[in-house]
Order: C-alpha cells, then structure tokens, then sequence
C-alpha cells in the first residue's frame, strides 16, 4: 500500500520537532494564573525557579492523570510542563506519546475471521489502529457477503454464530495468513504465530501450481520453526525445518535478516535432511 | 492691663496644639505582595473518556480495491474491531457520513452515545450501507461543533474510517484543526491510496490552556488586609490586592493577612522609606499541600503616583 509507513514517517517528524527548543513547538506563554513572564526553572532568582519547580511537578502528576481520559488536554499540559522546565524528559515522551494527530495507514488482510479476543482497553484498542485490519473474502464466506469477519467474545454473546469451518483452502487465504504469521513473530508474538502458521500451511490448495504450492507450505513451516525456536523449543523447531526442506528442497534463508540461532537450527535441520547430522 | 489668671493655661493648650501641627507624620513604608498559586485541589471524580467513531459510508469507499474488498469492508471491519475493544464503562458513538441523505447535504448517521453496548455500535457498523456522497471536512466539522456544545470535547477521541477521497468539497484541514482545538484527539485511519494532506501530516497542533486545568485555576485576585502586630503599636488596618500597585503604609511592625484557603498571615516590619515585597507560593493541590515566602525590601518607588494610597 501506498500509505504504508506514512504514520511511522509522520511519527518520526513529530519527534524530530519535539526534540527541539520548547520555545519552537511550545507557545510558552503564561497560562491565567500564572507569573508574566512564564517562570522558568532555569531562572536566577530562587522563587521563581522554585514555583517553577512546583508547577510543573503538578501538572506532570496531573497529565499523568489525564492521559487516558482526556488526552487532548494532556498533550497541551505535557506541553506547558516542558516550557517550565525544558530539562525534564517526560514532558518530551509524553507530548510523543499522546500527540493529538495521528495517522495510520494499516493493511487490509484477507482472510477467514480470526477473533480478537483481547479484553478491552481503550489504549490498546487505540494502540492497535496500526494493525492489519482482517476482512473476509466477499465472494468466499457464506452468509457474510461482504461483510467483515472481525470477531470478539462481546459479538458471540450477541448473535449466534454458526460452528467455524475449517480454512478455506485458497492461495490468497494462505497469502494473508502467511503475511499475518510473520507479522506476529516480528511483534514477538509467537505462539499466536505459531497457530497462524499452523492455518495457513493447512489453508495453501492441494490442487495449482506445484511449485507455488510447495513454497508456501514451505513458508509456513519455516515461520512456524522460526516461532519454536523463540519459545526454546529446539526439537520441534528442528523437525519442522526438516520439514521445510523436504517440501521445498530449494528452500534458502535470508541469512542477513535472520537470527543466527535460527540460521544454526536451519542448518542442522538440513544436515539432518541430508543424512549429514551426527 | 495684665493678663489674666486664666491666660496661661490658654497659652500652653496652644503651644501644644501647635506642636501637634507641625510634629512630623510618622514615617511610612510601601508594601507590595505578590502570590503565584498553583491549582485548586481536585474538584471532584473524573469523567470518563468517550470515543467518537467516524465511518466514511460514501459510494467511493465502497469500490473494491486491489480485486478483492472495498475499502468499506476494511472500514466496517475496523470500526468494529476497534469498538468491540472499548471498555464497557466508556461512551461510544458511531457517526456515518454518506450512509443517509441526498448527495453532499452533510446528513449525519449519528448513533449513541452509548454505555457499555459497543458490541451493539459494531454490530451496525458493519451494516452500514453507502447511500451518497459526502464531504469529510463538513462532516469534522459538525462533530467538532457537537463535542464543543456537549462539553465533552477534551476527553474525546475521534477516529475516522476514511479513504479520505474529497467529492464534496470542504476543507479537510480547517475542520480537523476546528476538532483539535476543541480539545479532542484525532485519529486517521487511512484506507486504500488517498493521499493524506500536508497539513493533516504537519497540522498546527494546539496549545494554551485546557479545560481541565481552567477548571482547577483560580483566577480571582487574592485580597490582603495589613494590620498591627500582635504586640505592636496599634494601627489602621490597610486592604490591598496581591499583584497590584504597592501601597502606601505606616513603617513599623505589622501582620499581612492573605485571604487564601486555609488564611495566612505573615508578620512583617516596614522599614521607613523602604518598600517591602512578600512574594508567595501556594499550592493547595499538591500532595501535600506547598506554601513559602519570601519577604524582600527595595527601594521605594520612585514616582509617588506609583504607589496606590489606601482607601
């Protein structure tokens, strides 16, 4: 997608800007209330520093507080706290953590529905706008047609839904799982992405081009390897990539990106492939 | 002819009406006081943060992208995914732009807001059918007003589905910047190729004071009343008002009396031809609560017309 990282550019630029003077992204002027000109804790005479001092602890505590329940204030409040005391760090990580604007551009998926089955959090839920979005297949799901299948515990207790079928088995399906299973060992998340792999080697057709065929069962096999080493468990891991091998005797690694530990289970798996292993 | 006997006593009163004249006026000192406070304690619980879901429902969205969903379908499928992850506690509402109306008359679908049925709002999301073209900017712009006349603003989060497509003019930036300035947040989540303005990715970003802290900052003037010393001469009191013009007082030893919560009173000596400056702290918010000051002298000031006389 086009669009893609344009959030982590627009993230980036945000930062940039924040690590410069105050003065440039802040309007540093007194709020009601408050001495003219705005203290500062730099200043030379001790009062001022002092109420400077206690300002802003006051209103870092209070941003603090305002985060998660109005977030547009406390991006202003972190802002002023950085004007009273320009050395403190969490005025800075927490205009860059709540900043009033964001974009996302996130992947559209396709898939069978997989449910989210998080327990609700409103940071999380927001944290997660980034996410690929899943939506079913319009032309594929009965009974659904066009309709998304993003799925929660909250929408069963709702409306019944009907016994899940087993993947379907279809090269896009597997592609979407494949891209999704990878996602989550990028976000360390390997058991899930050990069960996605698992769906998605099961998802690739029994019937198209052989070679196509292999190479994403292939692909799976070595996500699924990559999740088990992670998790420490070797043998499985071992006997997976044996299996890789077997499937896709072509099979290479990207031995720049990959873990050397993934590489080293990798390499024994195909010594082991090849009769070599002690 | 020789005065008479009552003659003087007469002329010693009168002496001693003279000298009374002409004695000279006690000496005199200026007083100013100045007092920086920091909030107000907590006036009471804090209400909860709401989420304001916006979902493009226009025809474009529904196109189907890249031969296999529209970008409806990833609209529908956000929206609920993200509603069904709000906590049951917080308000939720579903706003559709182009599921209603004729083409561009900035009809609104507007549903809830709703308490601890988000299931419910995701359920219709993903029942949201195109019905015309509609325009973006009016549509941030009308929730912009809303959040502001509600007074919930600063604890929204607005967060539009959007392939942010313009049919129907508007713009986009002065309505997003009208919601930022409101108070509220605002996420865009950008679906299928539309390109994303410059200033929605370097928006003017808003500043100045929030509602949250208006709310918890007296701004009313604190008052003083100079008065004697417990064990000092006697003297008229002297009302004044921290921040404003010193005063003109008798020099000698007195007590400042602040009107804050709880009151302060700080004993003070007035040196003649001299002006006194008592600079305060106060911050009843704090955990716990902070209270200094700080007694200064300088030189009076130099122009008499800058001193404020008492009433």
């Amino acid at each position: 997608m086009r669009l893609r990282g344009l959030g982590k550019r627009f993230s980036l630029a945000l930062c940039a800007a924040l690590f410069a003077a105050p003065e440039a992204w802040a309007d540093c002027e007194p709020w009601p209330g408050e001495p003219s000109p705005l203290p500062t804790s730099a200043s030379s005479d001790e009062m001022t520093a002092h109420f400077a001092h206690l300002r802003a602890d006051e209103l870092a505590a209070l941003a603090l507080q305002l985060e998660p329940l109005a977030p547009g204030d406390a991006y202003r409040v972190w802002l002023h706290v950085a004007c009273l005391d320009p050395q403190r760090d969490d005025a800075r990580e927490g205009v860059n953590r709540i900043a009033p604007l964001r974009v996302h551009a996130p992947e559209v998926v396709h898939q069978p529905g997989e449910a989210t089955a998080a327990a609700p959090d409103l940071d999380s839920a927001f944290g997660r706008l980034d996410n690929p979005i899943s939506v079913a297949l319009p032309t594929r799901v009965a009974n659904a047609a066009a309709r998304p299948v993003a799925g929660s515990p909250a929408r069963s207790s709702l409306a019944p839904q009907p016994p899940r079928a087993a993947p379907e088995e279809s090269p896009l399906v597997a592609d979407g799982l494949l891209d999704e299973a990878e996602g989550l060992v990028r976000q360390a998340h390997f058991e899930e992405a050990l069960k996605k792999a698992a769906k998605a080697r099961e998802a690739v057709p029994r019937t198209g081009d052989p070679a196509a065929l292999r190479q994403r069962r292939a692909r799976a096999d070595v996500i699924a390897g990559t999740a088990q080493v992670a998790l420490g468990k070797d043998a499985d891991a071992r006997a997976t990539f044996e299996r890789a091998i077997q499937t896709d005797p072509s099979l290479r690694l990207d031995r720049a990106n990959t873990s050397p530990k993934v590489v080293r289970a990798f390499d024994a798996a195909r010594a082991a492939a090849s009769g070599d292993a002690p | 002819m020789r005065p008479g006997p009552w003659i003087r006593p007469l002329t010693a009163f009168a002496l001693l009406g003279v000298a009374g004249c002409v004695a000279p006026p006690p000496p005199k000192a200026w007083l100013e006081v100045d007092v920086a406070r920091g909030l107000a304690p907590e006036p009471g619980e804090a209400r909860p943060a709401r989420v304001e879901v916006v979902m493009d429902v226009t025809p474009s969205m529904a196109a189907a992208t890249r031969g296999k969903s529209s970008n409806l379908d990833a609209a529908r499928a956000g929206a609920a995914q993200l509603l069904r992850s709000i906590p049951p506690d917080v308000p939720a509402t579903l706003v559709a732009f182009g599921a209603t109306g004729a083409a561009c008359d900035a009809s609104l679908l507007v549903l809830g807001p709703e308490s601890g049925r988000p299931a419910v709002l995701a359920l219709r999301a993903e029942e949201l059918t195109p019905a015309a073209e509609a325009s973006l900017a009016s549509t941030l712009d009308s929730v912009a007003t809303a959040l502001a006349a509600e007074k919930v603003a600063e604890r929204t989060r607005v967060v539009v589905f959007t392939d942010l497509v313009a049919q129907c003019g508007g713009d986009p930036c002065a309505a997003g910047e009208k919601l930022l300035a409101t108070g509220a947040t605002l996420d865009l989540v950008v679906l299928g190729d539309g390109s994303v303005p410059a200033c929605l990715r370097s928006p003017v970003l808003p500043s100045g004071l929030p509602a949250s802290v208006s709310r918890r900052t007296d701004t009313d003037p604190v008052s003083f009343r100079l008065v004697a010393a417990p064990a000092g001469p006697a003297r008229e009191p002297t009302d004044g008002v921290a921040g404003e013009r010193p005063v003109r007082v008798d020099a000698g030893p007195a007590t400042v009396e602040l009107a804050l919560t709880p009151p302060l009173d700080v004993p003070v000596v007035l040196p003649a031809g001299t002006l006194l400056r008592l600079r305060v702290i106060d911050f009843p918010g704090a955990s716990p609560p902070v209270r200094d000051w700080l007694v200064e002298t300088a030189a009076p000031p130099a122009d008499a017309s800058q001193a404020a006389s008492p009433p």
